[in-house]
């Protein structure tokens, strides 16, 4: 406690950490809510002039940006089914149709308070146990764990907004297929790129879940104007109320957990903890088929998981000296531009950094739930603008969100042809969230399952030893089963 | 035939097909790696063989009750993603239709494969404009008022305040152009 007075008082004490702390918290807030410039932009351009900051100061900047943006993208994923960055991909599932039904103001609502929720808590945790946190996390998840984390993720997504489970599968297949472009992950040989230089480094992320959800989501549009069937959204302002907010306790319990957790590991980091959030929410639901569809614990989970990643992503970084992704790899960047190594000393060597860096995070979080309520009952009303006219817009910000990345044409032209793709797809009863999280995982899934292969030789029954895989394998299995019998009875 | 009769065979025959292509451009990657016994081609091809069994699987559910209306009815309202073939006056599909919903598609990677040559700065009015027209918009003057004013706005927010290069062209005179204005607007 005394230590976190002492980093309130070094970061609000000094006017140069506060304005520098409030600059970051808007930065992040405005970048991340602009697809193309997420937060990762904001912090590239911000890291020469770091090298200028204090170190406290530096490290602090890219922490509030990292909470700040990671919640940003939120808003636009809500409102325009445009998510800001890949994390905020899940919130877009059920906040977007959510704004369809005349509840906008609900989901950037809920949006708001598990942001700043998840974040919070996932600081407090962060300031009360990360070596130990750090250490056991780190010894106990390996490959092996890890490829029965995603195991469990996919047989999970199979059941999301899709027509039938065949349906939902072969999304998810489609998704893995795609994350097979490009050169495999372990002998580094190129497939499926036929003889294109540009599919080498894999289909990009970015403008194939702009195309999946903002191009799309217009052409689905216009041919709703075209049959005489489409319908303005109805702008409301009405937040949850505290009745709504305590029956999804439990949701917003679990993500927190999931969020944390998926933040600790390195390499897994907040899109996948959205996504993680998102698929337990549809598993332990007793109305699964309203996922997809517009359903408040479908936002809820997923916000709360990405924020709750947050705080724990800088466990790893601080007392391990290991980034878990984008943004917090950039950190050590900062850390080594200023002649600091990140890891175990920096508890000894600068305990004030850490401190000052841990209550910004955690101011960071309270803060969003203020200026997220103000950005609620202001951003919402662009929903008044009509459709037609906002259609060229967003597929203007979609188009420079995928060149900006980076700075290829032709990724504007995957974007275009994912919407067309997409567009057919959501026609046919088939998941768009089922092909993104194929996308997502088959990346990671096939690292992890060729390195836990040579790491326990090939044999499957070293499972048994070890008891987090086994369970995460299990439940994964039974979720299959569950589905498949549901499927044939049906 | 009904729409939905067809699309249930015709949907798992694509994927078959999808698979089957797949599977042969996998030879192409078929080497060993020393390290990994399953090769580049092991997770791939089981992928391909779970969308063949997936596939399989969506026939015989679909082709099980492929033309029971009433059941059929029955899903579109349970699965309101899966659209009516009707419009809203009752009528099916017409040419003007499938004119606008082309059009609607076709145009943006029209500009996507513009753009390199003729650049972001030239084209985006003219795309502005075409996909108002396309989105239902008649009146001339909204038509220009709304194309130049997004257009301009762009230009301020990405051109001027967050300073990312976006594509200049390399034909002339729309190199020139480009250049020109960001030249006015830096």
């Amino acid at each position: 406690m005394e230590n976190f007075l002492a980093g309130t008082l070094a970061l609000f004490g000094d006017p140069l950490s506060a304005g520098i702390f409030v600059a970051a918290l808007l930065g992040g807030m405005l970048f991340g809510a602009i697809p193309g410039v997420s937060m990762l932009t904001l912090a590239a351009i911000a890291l020469p002039f770091s090298a200028n900051f204090s170190p406290t100061n530096a490290i602090m900047f890219f922490s509030v940006v990292y909470c700040s943006g990671v919640f940003g993208g939120a808003i636009t994923a809500i409102l325009f089914n445009i998510p800001g960055a890949p994390e905020n991909a899940p919130t877009a599932f059920d906040g977007y149709p959510m704004t369809q039904k005349g509840m906008a103001g609900k989901a950037v609502g809920a949006a708001v308070l598990c942001s700043a929720f998840g974040g919070t808590c996932s600081a407090i945790l962060m300031m009360t146990a990360t070596p130990a946190i750090a250490n056991w996390a780190i010894s106990s998840f390996g490959p092996p764990e890890i490829f029965a984390l995603v195991f469990f993720g996919l047989a999970v997504a199979s059941s999301v907004g899709s027509e039938n489970l065949w349906k939902g599968w072969l999304s998810v297949f489609l998704g893995l297929m795609l994350a097979t472009i490009g050169l495999d992950p372990v002998g580094g040989i190129k497939r499926y790129d036929f003889g294109f230089p540009y599919l080498l480094a894999g289909i990009g992320f970015v403008p194939v879940i702009l195309g999946f959800f903002a191009v799309a989501e217009v052409f689905t549009q216009v041919e709703k104007r075209a049959r005489g069937m489409a319908e303005a959204p109805k702008v409301n302002l009405d937040f949850p109320t505290f009745i709504e907010f305590w029956r999804l306790k439990i949701a917003v319990a679990r993500s927190v957990a999931i969020g944390f957790f998926a933040g600790i590991l390195p390499g897994i980091g907040a899109t996948l903890a959205a996504f993680m959030g998102y698929n337990e929410a549809v598993r332990w639901s007793k109305t699964p088929e309203k996922f997809g569809k517009g359903e408040l614990e479908g936002v809820v989970s997923s916000e709360t998981a990405n924020n709750a990643a947050t705080g724990a992503a800088m466990i790893p970084l601080l007392a391990l000296g290991l980034p878990g992704g984008a943004l917090t790899a950039m950190m050590i960047g900062v850390f080594q531009i200023h002649g600091i190594e990140a890891g175990p000393l920096v508890f000894i060597n600068s305990n004030d950094l850490v401190w000052v860096v841990f209550a910004a995070m955690f101011f960071a979080n309270i803060a969003i739930f203020g200026l997220g309520w103000v950005q609620t009952k202001t951003v919402v009303h662009l929903l008044r603008i009509p459709f037609h006219l906002l259609a060229p817009v967003i597929l203007l910000m979609a188009t420079i969100g995928a060149y900006a990345v980076r700075g290829l044409i032709i990724d504007v032209l995957v974007m275009f042809v994912a919407g067309i793709a997409a567009f057919f797809l959501r026609r046919s009863g088939y998941s768009i969230p089922g092909v993104v999280l194929g996308l997502i995982l088959g990346k990671i899934g096939e690292q992890t399952f060729a390195q836990a292969m040579q790491m326990i030789r090939y044999d499957f029954t070293a499972y048994f030893d070890r008891p987090i895989g086994l369970i995460l394998i299990i439940a994964g299995v039974a979720t299959l089963a569950a589905n498949i019998y549901k499927a044939l009875r049906a | 035939m009904s729409t939905k009769t067809t699309g249930a065979i015709v949907e798992p025959i694509i994927w078959i097909v999808f698979a089957a292509l797949a599977y042969y451009f996998s030879f192409n990657f078929e080497k060993e790696i020393e390290i990994y016994r399953y090769g580049a081609s092991g997770w791939p091809r089981a992928i391909i063989v779970m969308i063949v069994i997936a596939a399989i699987f969506l026939f015989i559910k679909r082709g099980s009750h492929s033309g029971f209306h009433p059941e059929d009815k029955a899903e579109a309202a349970v699965h309101p993603q899966v659209i009516d073939e009707t419009t809203a006056d009752g009528n099916t599909r017409d040419g003007a239709y499938y004119l606008k919903v082309g059009a609607t598609l076709l145009l943006p990677v029209v500009y996507a494969s513009l753009m390199e040559k003729i650049g972001f700065y030239t084209l985006t009015p003219f795309f502005i404009c075409g996909f108002l027209l396309l989105a239902g918009e008649r009146r001339i003057k909204v038509l220009i008022a709304m194309s130049l004013g997004i257009y301009a706005l762009f230009v301020f927010i990405f051109g001027k305040l967050l300073y990312i290069n976006l594509p200049i062209g390399t034909m002339r005179p729309f190199y020139d152009f480009s250049n020109w204005l960001l030249v006015i607007i830096r």
